[in-house]
């Protein structure tokens, strides 16, 4: 399995997700071994083989890529051409040929490797075209300060390809499995050096994360594993529907699987905390990147128009992200400065808290592919208002639905909830029975059921083409 | 002896409300929405109403006193078909001319002032009364409560209003061995009868008749009719929504084909003889029946669960009653009247969180998206009630009442002068009325 995020190490609703659901497939029989570009082994881990990519490191050759093929391979004129592109260059400055890395060297590379694979015989080959060895270093500290989503991100997309692919031919399994495009680039290379199936979990598409301003290379990385994947497990139905317009990927193959959330991962009595509060300020929380995605600004302009009839109301602003100076001002402006508090990224135990802490969760996200948060508020008994246009609006019920936009209706409804304590209770006494079907088990069983159908079909292929 | 047939149906349609937020509350002061309550009336009566009227009207003359029904039709539906559909209440008129129908009585507003202010209750129901007597020139004997809701005590209230039969659900679990098919005495009660709704049979036609998982799907008039005949010497009480015919079911599953061949066979069936709830009066009970705890027609459960299930519904009507008093002092006529509307259960139906997800019944019925959307609108309603309510206190406590109406805000002006404005506003409506005829 190949992730880009595992807890403790994370940002956001991702390593969550790997997290559950490896648990639950390991406790399923699986053997899960989960390379990750930065990890750090912990109790969260113990159920599967956690590999921490940062501590490889890529030794340099420096023999020619080209000469070497050239000295060992008899090529046809076509596959000169497509190994004249300098690998080992272009590794290292990945930035230089950014724009046209994606469309021509992958692609070409993985044109290589099929004409390669043609002559059964291309793993041999393979290796020996792609010189570089990764040594691993327990000792390397250097990694432990760099941000999971650092300015270098495709570098290190990148770089955790090659890594990733390397690695696995260390070991022995059946399925490639990726979360997200971070990884797909990765899991398409050793799909196509092992011949093993390989699933996609998509948690997100660049639409959600960009509201249509794409990075186009995202965007290619993404296509190419939703293309390439036998198989893909969306998180929701709205995931799913983006797959078939953005990607025009066959709908047959996707799957969606909706998140869940366990029992004991946020736990707590909501009545401890109403004793901690002094006075009767009621707090409305936000929590998630403060990105454009997220709808933080909607959120502000809801409570600035509600507090004008519950002035008790204070709000919880949690997380960090680019529009965070932009939302100062905004609480500025709308004259809400003194009743919303902004916290920063939180994570673990002051989710937990600040989750106890709320009497509503509110989020208000232009997209949201899933919001795994919202399960974990309604865990820690807080009733919820979710955006229309999010993933857990497809599977709750005792919840309120609102156009992110709306946010008069953000208001009246904000408002309702602090009103009239008979509101909060029913919405948190039904919204918790309601989330109990949703839980870590359930989807790693469904999640086991599309492996296995995968792993039939590539093992009666591969049968065939013996 | 040929088995007695009640058919009763249940005309109901409440002043839905419009979309209502803590904005509202500050400013606007009508609470119903008229264009949505225009089309839901006008389409049922297309769909329902008047063809149903039609084909029994036909019925009743072809079969001269042989076939009888009985309707009860609350004030809120009337008023609406006054407003929107005259048509309606004008062939509901002639159905009654032709003597062989039965107007029950019930509370006017389809509430649940029984369970929560008998002043009220008293006030509803005799409202009703005077509806009918104007509307048909009908003296209504039998008593039906909102929604078939029933215990002892509703039973003792409605013979102290002078009513010789009620009606109530016939729930298994209470009768136990008896059976639903005779009448009763209510316990502790004087003399009023006790007609009890036979469930299979009235759910089969409203709820199973186009189930196509039934066994007995397609339900046909000889197979329904069979079924009532091998009940041999009883009093069976199908009671229904009259909604049934052509608006639940539509008339694509045959259902207006069914009725008239169900009635035909059965008027001219020497094992059956249709009687209406009033005729059942005559008839030696066979029992009393104890109903401690109220029962009603609705959902599996056939409590009050449906509209007092949750804690939002126990909320919304503790506060709505909760006004009564208060209002009923101030005078005022409209606020009085939006009041009393409010007072509809289906208000509190729409707050049921029982099925949600499942699309069942409430679903189908609510104008809602969900439940809790329902209460904040309902919530906000009775919060501008309370601030009218409030002004009207000030208001009154004033001596010169035309400086508060120049002071103050719009709203108080119109509610001060509520005389004039009511005048205006009804005699429009008439005159629509009038044009759509």
């Amino acid at each position: 399995m190949l992730g880009w995020e595992y807890p403790p190490v994370k940002s956001g609703g991702l390593g969550t997700a790997c997290y559950g659901l490896t648990k639950e497939l390991a406790a399923l029989g699986h053997d899960i071994i989960f390379i990750a570009p930065f990890a750090v082994t912990s109790e969260k881990s113990k159920h599967l083989n956690l590999l921490n990519l940062s501590q490889y490191r890529i030794k340099q050759d420096s023999i020619s890529l080209k000469d070497r093929i050239l000295s060992q391979f008899k090529l046809t004129a076509e596959m000169k051409k497509h190994v004249t592109y300098e690998f080992i260059t272009s590794l290292l400055n990945p930035y230089l040929s950014e724009e046209t890395y994606r469309q021509k060297y992958s692609q070409e590379l993985l044109e290589l490797g099929r004409i390669l694979r043609a002559r059964k015989n291309f793993s041999k080959i393979f290796r020996t075209i792609d010189n570089y060895e990764i040594e691993y270093n327990e000792h390397d500290r250097s990694w432990e300060t760099k941000q999971i989503y650092g300015e270098n991100l495709l570098q290190e997309v990148y770089e955790y390809a090659i890594k990733a692919e390397r690695i696995a031919l260390q070991y022995d399994f059946d399925l490639i499995v990726a979360h997200d495009w971070m990884t797909f680039e990765a899991a398409v290379r050793i799909k196509h050096l092992t011949g093993r199936p390989f699933c996609a979990h998509i948690h997100a598409t660049e639409f959600d994360r960009t509201g249509g301003n794409v990075n186009q290379l995202i965007y290619e990385l993404e296509k190419l594993g939703l293309a390439e994947a036998e198989m893909i497990i969306a998180n929701s139905h709205f995931t799913k529907d983006e797959c078939i317009r953005y990607f025009n990927i066959d709908p047959r193959k996707i799957a969606p699987i909706h998140l869940a959330i366990d029992k004991d991962e946020v736990a707590g009595e909501h009545s401890d905390f109403d004793v901690a509060k002094s006075g009767n300020e009621k707090f409305v929380l936000f929590l998630g990147r403060l990105t454009m995605q997220k709808g933080p600004e909607y959120f502000l302009r809801s409570a600035a128009k509600a507090v004008k009839f519950y002035p008790d109301l204070r709000f919880i602003v949690a997380g960090h992200g680019e529009k965070f100076s932009a939302l100062v001002e905004l609480a500025s402006a709308l004259k809400i400065a003194d009743k919303v508090f902004f916290t920063g990224f939180l994570q673990g135990e002051d989710i937990r808290r600040v989750l106890q802490k709320a009497d509503l969760f509110v989020m208000s996200s232009v997209t949201e592919p899933f919001g795994l948060v919202t399960l974990e508020a309604i865990k820690a008994n807080v009733p919820c208002i979710v955006s229309k246009t999010s993933g857990v609006s497809e599977i709750l019920n005792h919840v309120f639905k609102v156009d992110f936009w709306d946010t008069s209706e953000i208001a009246n409804q904000m408002v309702a909830i602090m009103r009239y304590p008979s509101l909060a209770q029913t919405m948190r006494e039904n919204a918790a029975r309601e989330a109990e079907a949703y839980t870590w088990s359930w989807t790693a069983k469904r999640t086991a059921q599309v492996y296995e159908r995968l792993l039939g079909c590539g093992k009666k292929e591969r049968a065939y083409a013996r | 002896m040929p088995a007695k047939l009640c058919l009763y149906f249940q005309v109901h349609q409440p002043f839905r409300l419009k979309k209502y937020t803590i904005f509202s509350a500050e400013r606007d002061q009508y609470y119903f929405d008229d264009e949505k309550n225009r089309q839901i009336i006008q389409s049922i009566a297309a769909d329902c109403y008047l063809p149903a009227n039609k084909l029994l009207l036909e019925l009743i003359k072809k079969y001269k006193g042989r076939f009888k029904v009985a309707y009860s039709i609350t004030g809120t539906a009337v008023e609406q078909f006054q407003k929107y559909a005259p048509e309606v209440l004008a062939s509901f008129r002639a159905l009654a001319l032709t003597g062989c129908v039965e107007f029950l009585s019930e509370t006017y507003y389809h509430s649940l002032s029984a369970l929560y202010s008998k002043t009220e209750f008293i006030e509803q129901v005799e409202k009703h009364r005077e509806m009918l007597l104007e509307q048909f020139d009908y003296e209504p004997k039998t008593f039906r409560n909102t929604e078939l809701i029933y215990d002892n005590e509703i039973a003792r209230m409605a013979e102290a209003l002078g009513y010789e039969v009620i009606l109530a659900e016939g729930v298994e679990h209470i009768l136990g061995w008896r059976s639903p098919n005779y009448v009763y005495q209510p316990a502790g009660a004087g003399k009023i009868k006790l007609l009890l709704r036979n469930c299979k049979l009235s759910d089969d036609l409203a709820f199973r008749y186009n189930n196509r998982l039934w066994p007995d799907y397609p339900l046909t008039p000889a197979k329904y009719l069979r079924w009532i005949e091998q009940l041999g010497d009883a009093a069976v009480n199908i009671f229904v929504d009259y909604e049934t015919f052509g608006e639940h079911i539509k008339r694509a599953e045959n259902i207006f084909e069914f009725l008239h061949g169900f009635i035909k066979e059965a008027a001219q069936s020497e094992k059956i003889e249709f009687i209406t709830p009033v005729e059942a009066a005559r008839f030696k009970p066979a029992g009393e029946i104890d109903i401690p705890a109220a029962t009603s027609w609705a959902d599996t459960q056939k409590d009050l669960s449906a509209w007092l299930g949750n804690n939002m519904q126990k909320d919304a009507a503790q506060n709505l009653y909760a006004l009564e008093k208060e209002i009923k002092k101030t005078k005022n006529k409209i606020l009085l009247n939006d009041w009393k509307r409010l007072t509809s259960a289906d208000h509190l139906y729409y707050i049921s969180t029982k099925y949600l997800g499942d699309g069942e019944v409430h679903g189908y019925f609510s104008p809602y998206k969900s439940p809790y959307d329902a209460f904040i609108n309902y919530m906000n309603v009775l919060e501008n009630v309370r601030k009218r309510l409030k002004l009207l206190a000030n208001a009154a406590g004033r001596e010169d009442k035309r400086v508060v109406v120049k002071k103050t805000k719009k709203g108080v002006k119109k509610m001060v002068a509520k005389k004039k404005t009511k005048k205006a506003a009804k005699k429009p409506a008439k005159k629509k009325a009038k044009k759509r005829k």
